[in-house]
């Protein structure tokens, strides 16, 4: 592989990550954002905290590019920084009795889609009251559509491992959903 | 509603589209028969259909926006390490030179009977005769004459002076012990009689 075509990468050369330069950490920076922002975004109630907790995993991976030893793909491990930052966060936040949104969020109002508004609201609503861990691989399978292979490698389990805890978590989301009172009908 | 134990776990995936070839036919041929699993199906894959038509908007700007905000951050975070780079030494040394004047002033203070160290490291010293405690007091022998003015006399007469003044004189001083052989009462006795026969 040319030197060219690795910086276009923002490969991250255990060999070099120590002058690891601006410029790559900024196109790497501008290659994941979206993905990582996605992630929290789905987690969390409002753009504030999920841009705070995109930057918080910038940071992280930042102050640990020294360590990055390429065992796996760049954004396998940046993903991996932003689901155990997001998993931390969810656990926080339960820790404090916080509950996402609340039926107020879910009054009606003058969108035309408001419908599938509603049921997306009631979905992420649902969704903050499972696991942290059920919730990232909820995220990561379904929302962000990752292969189960690389679900397992973001989240350090097995391909089976990950099969399994996606079936219970989706398993427990319906039956959360069901005790809200949801009815597929109007899904 | 419940699905059959067999298919519980498998529904999730079927819904998901992750299951196997194997368990994919096998799960077709149950819900053909089993209504209960094809209700629980249903459920699952209204769910999963949300979920997978809900889409995150991202302002366009976002991404450099993004990269704004972290190289600021970045930049405020090296800033203030560069600032630690002096901070930190600065204080070190600051504190080095608090505790070196504070064990300098301690040094400073008199210590026990550090006088009489003094005496035998200036022109004379406390001897004593191979007879016992009784002390008398020699002329350093090493003193070039002419280097000390006062008479031996005088010379006497100043230690002992120094030795029965100093209200420290009573202590156990280790220093004339240790070069004097002398216990603590033997040091008395010894002072005592310097006192009446020089005083």
């Amino acid at each position: 592989m040319s030197k060219g075509h690795e910086k276009e990468k923002g490969n991250l050369n255990p060999d070099n990550t120590r002058q690891y330069d601006a410029d790559s950490f900024n196109r790497l920076v501008l290659e994941n954002q979206e993905k990582i922002y996605s992630l929290f975004r789905r987690m969390v109630a409002s753009h504030d905290e999920a841009d705070d907790l995109t930057q918080e995993t910038f940071i992280k991976v930042y102050k640990n590019l020294s360590k990055f030893r390429r065992e796996s793909a760049p954004f396998t491990w940046i993903y991996r920084i932003a689901v155990n930052t997001g998993i931390n966060y969810l656990r926080r936040q339960k820790a404090r009795q916080y509950i996402g949104l609340d039926s107020a969020n879910l009054k009606s109002g003058d969108d035309v889609n408001h419908n599938s508004e509603l049921t997306n609201r009631l979905l992420q609503k649902a969704l903050k009251k499972i696991s942290p861990k059920q919730q990232m691989v909820i995220i990561l399978r379904s929302y962000q559509g990752l292969p189960f292979k690389e679900v397992a490698n973001i989240m350090e389990s097995t391909e089976n491992a990950a099969k399994v805890n996606f079936s219970h978590a989706l398993k427990s989301l319906k039956r959360v959903l069901e005790n809200m009172g949801a009815s597929y009908e109007s899904m | 509603m419940k699905a059959c134990k067999d298919y519980e776990d498998l529904l999730p995936l079927y819904a998901s589209g992750d299951l196997s070839s194997t368990d994919y036919e096998n799960v077709c041929e149950h819900l053909k028969e089993c209504k209960e699993c094809r209700d629980y199906q249903i459920s699952l894959a209204a769910i999963t259909a949300v979920i997978e038509q809900d889409s995150v908007e991202i302002s366009p700007s976002y991404g450099a926006e993004l990269v704004v905000a972290l190289n600021r951050r970045l930049d405020r975070r090296s800033a203030w390490q560069k600032r630690l780079l002096w901070v930190v030494p600065a204080f070190a040394t600051a504190m080095a030179v608090v505790v070196i004047t504070i064990i300098s002033l301690i040094k400073t203070e008199p210590a026990n009977n550090q006088w009489i160290a003094d005496l035998n490291q200036e022109y004379y010293y406390l001897g004593f005769t191979n007879t016992g405690y009784f002390g008398e007091i020699l002329v350093d022998d090493n003193i070039p004459n002419g280097d000390v003015d006062l008479s031996t006399d005088d010379l006497y007469r100043d230690a002992v002076r120094q030795i029965v003044e100093n209200p420290q004189i009573s202590d156990i001083d280790s220093y004339l012990l240790a070069t004097g052989n002398l216990d603590d009462e033997d040091f008395k006795k010894m002072i005592e009689q310097l006192k009446y026969k020089i005083l």
